[in-house]
């Protein structure tokens, strides 16, 4: 086990990389590659690897443009919904509120979104204008949600 | 293995012991399980709302939900009745519905030779050997069967 001392040093020492690393490795903190990070905390002590990530997590997020952070929730909401059947789980995932959180920021980035792969991110619209185009269909015991003419509806009134 | 092979059993690991576990369409969005389990291709469906649950609403106004109760009473809609197995039995169609916790997230069906099929999402229809070759952590487990008179 290390001594006090090596934890001071060590947490001094991965405090000096995480201000340095920009310089390093010339780039961003959003844009340090995997290797870039595995260097950086090459030598750390497991604790102190786990906080610097923290730090450095942070400093990426401060650093981020409204187009990466849609990218980053719209990439984590595909993965969790991947093979979801129930529309319910699509509007309610974290991801998906996190973006239309974003408001009218995000809409440039869903509209291009939706037009190439139609999907229930249409929704993320109603939700920003406060209005939906299209209802679900009701009939005999079952909602019928068509996404394509949904999406379809709200590029043709952004697109005005 | 092909890779969307290797990635459907990565969320649905118990196929990987399926011997009749196949891909049979390509990737789509234009239905989802329960349209599949109907044998419509067209649409996504998903059962009406219990008018007393208010936990999500469309903006319409139009609550709905996923429980397990909700999808039984959809499907009797369509004439389909509660069974005990998923014992292939002729002159009918079966269907299994699956979930956790009380919530429904998934249904499959009988082909006609006794093998299952189901549609994944916005992804792929699969064919399986039998129900439980799709239960874990995506879907949850078979909550029930169900049948209806082939016409």
């Amino acid at each position: 086990m290390e001594n006090y001392n090596d934890i001071i040093n060590n947490e001094a020492e991965a405090s000096k990389r995480l201000e340095e690393a920009p310089i390093a490795y010339g780039t961003s903190y959003h844009n340090m590659s995997i290797q870039n990070v595995l260097a950086f905390l090459d030598g750390l002590a497991v604790e102190t690897k786990v906080d610097v990530v923290d730090r450095l997590m942070e400093k990426v997020l401060k650093e981020e443009t409204t187009e990466q952070k849609f990218k980053r929730h719209l990439r984590s909401w595909k993965e969790a919904t991947k093979f979801q059947n129930s529309p319910y789980v699509y509007v309610n995932d974290s991801n998906f509120i996190a973006i239309a959180k974003m408001g009218e920021k995000a809409v440039p980035y869903i509209c291009k979104e939706i037009k190439s792969e139609p999907s229930f991110l249409y929704h993320a619209l109603d939700l920003i204008y406060g209005k939906s185009l299209t209802s679900p269909e009701k009939q005999n015991g079952w909602l019928y949600f068509n996404i394509d003419e949904s999406c379809k509806r709200w590029i043709k009134e952004l697109e005005k | 293995m092909d890779k969307r092979v290797r990635e459907i059993i990565s969320y649905l690991p118990a196929l990987a012991n399926d011997k009749h576990f196949r891909i049979t369409s390509p990737r789509t969005r234009d239905y989802n399980c329960l349209a599949w389990a109907l044998s419509m291709n067209n649409k996504w469906m998903w059962p009406m709302e219990n008018p007393d649950e208010d936990d999500f609403y469309w903006p319409d106004g139009v609550p709905f939900n996923t429980r397990q109760e909700t999808f039984i009473q959809a499907f009797q809609h369509e004439g389909f009745a509660l069974c005990e197995t998923a014992d292939l039995e002729e002159g009918y169609e079966k269907i299994a519905l699956y979930g956790y916790w009380g919530y429904a997230f998934h249904a499959s069906r009988q082909l006609p030779s006794g093998l299952w099929t189901s549609k994944l999402g916005p992804e792929q229809d699969i064919q399986h050997g039998t129900p439980q070759s799709l239960e874990g952590d995506c879907y949850g487990k078979v909550f029930c069967y169900m049948k209806r008179k082939i016409t």
